[in-house]
């Protein structure tokens, strides 16, 4: 329950448009929304995160970790897809969104396995100065998509504890945070 | 995963709609946003029916913390509005500016609608406005929440899960 709470605190806290990471992948969306049957867009900019953290208690501990993460943070913009049936969205659609997700900068992580059934993700953390400063996830089902672009400083260990909350897939991560050797593919 | 933690923002965001006091008052962004639908889609917004104002009524009391109810409800919209969905949310937001921060953006393609949710927050309240639009309808839906109930609501989520539940009643 106490996960409920914070999902509530942000989700209070929410902005929308799709300014992504520093590429803009609404073009790529847009065409997924105009295939989708419905589509669902949540978004906090900096200012309702900061308006969430607020409401946190300083005296729990899931709590305070939720507030040390979302701190610093810029923005937190989840795309969520759904389609009538499969097939209905390709790779092409997906190419775009992958494309700027290169090395150096990004990394992705190998193992990452979903906590649902038959969803498949993508984790990419970017790398600024030897630093985590941002993470996209791209979780795909025949039947369903999710964008997710989260921008500012965020690990791979908070991005598990983030799993599951704002609409970002619960996933678990196998091995080491990206950058040492053959963690990235 | 995505779709309940959604699914309960949107539940939480008409929950507190509808169970919210209704109150005087003037909000210039809600009046301006049923201008525009009114300007947009050449209609003007119905009185709320008796059983649907009575209803709301109702479930008053229950949340406290929470104030100033307005709802606007527009029947028989043309069929033929040629308002795309991405025009009207351009003009929505050109409205009531920059201090109002979309929230969620849900479109069904299917049912052919839409509803955005946008928030304004101070440090005391938070400002809901919800603006919702099928074929036929639309309605426009702003409230606010006080920053103690918020923090109430964190502290002991059963209660929202509560007021969710009752909205459906």
């Amino acid at each position: 329950m106490k996960r409920i709470g914070i999902i509530i605190a942000l989700l209070f806290a929410v902005q929308l448009p799709a300014a992504a990471q520093d590429w803009d992948p609404g073009g790529a969306l847009k065409k997924l929304s105009a295939k989708a049957s419905k589509a669902i867009d949540v978004t906090l900019d900096q200012s309702m995160l900061q308006f969430a953290g607020a409401f946190l208690d300083s005296k729990d501990p899931d709590q305070v970790q939720a507030k040390k993460i979302i701190s610093n943070m810029k923005g937190i913009y989840v795309h969520s897809f759904e389609f009538e049936k499969a097939g209905e969205y390709s790779e092409d659609d997906l190419t775009p969104l992958r494309a700027p997700l290169k090395e150096p900068v990004w990394s992705r992580i190998v193992n990452v396995r979903s906590k649902h059934d038959g969803q498949n993700v993508e984790v990419y953390f970017k790398k600024e100065d030897g630093k985590f400063t941002g993470l996209v996830v791209i979780a795909t089902e025949p039947t369903e998509l999710t964008f997710v672009d989260i921008i500012g400083p965020i690990n791979p260990e908070d991005f598990k504890r983030l799993g599951g909350q704002f609409g970002i897939p619960k996933v678990e991560i196998d091995q080491d945070p990206p950058g040492k050797k053959g963690e990235t593919k | 995963m995505s779709r309940r933690v959604l699914g309960l923002g949107l539940t939480l965001v008409f929950a507190i709609a509808v169970a919210v006091p209704c109150s005087g008052g003037s909000d210039a962004e809600f009046h301006a946003v049923v201008r525009t639908i009114e300007t947009q889609y050449r209609v003007h917004h119905m009185r709320i029916p008796f059983l649907g104002f009575a209803t709301v009524c109702l479930k008053v009391a229950r949340i406290p913390g929470a104030s100033g109810l307005k709802l606007a409800v527009f029947d028989n919209l043309p069929k033929e509005s040629g308002i795309s969905d991405a025009a009207l949310q351009q003009s929505i937001e050109a409205t009531i500016g920059d201090t109002w921060r979309p929230l969620v953006r849900v479109r069904s393609n299917d049912d052919h609608n839409l509803t955005m949710v946008y928030a304004n927050p101070s440090d005391k309240e938070l400002r809901m406005l919800v603006v919702y639009i099928d074929p036929n309808t639309a309605t426009v839906v702003q409230t606010k929440l006080k920053a103690s109930q918020i923090r109430k609501w964190i502290q002991q989520p059963d209660e929202v899960t509560h007021v969710a539940d009752n909205s459906g009643d």
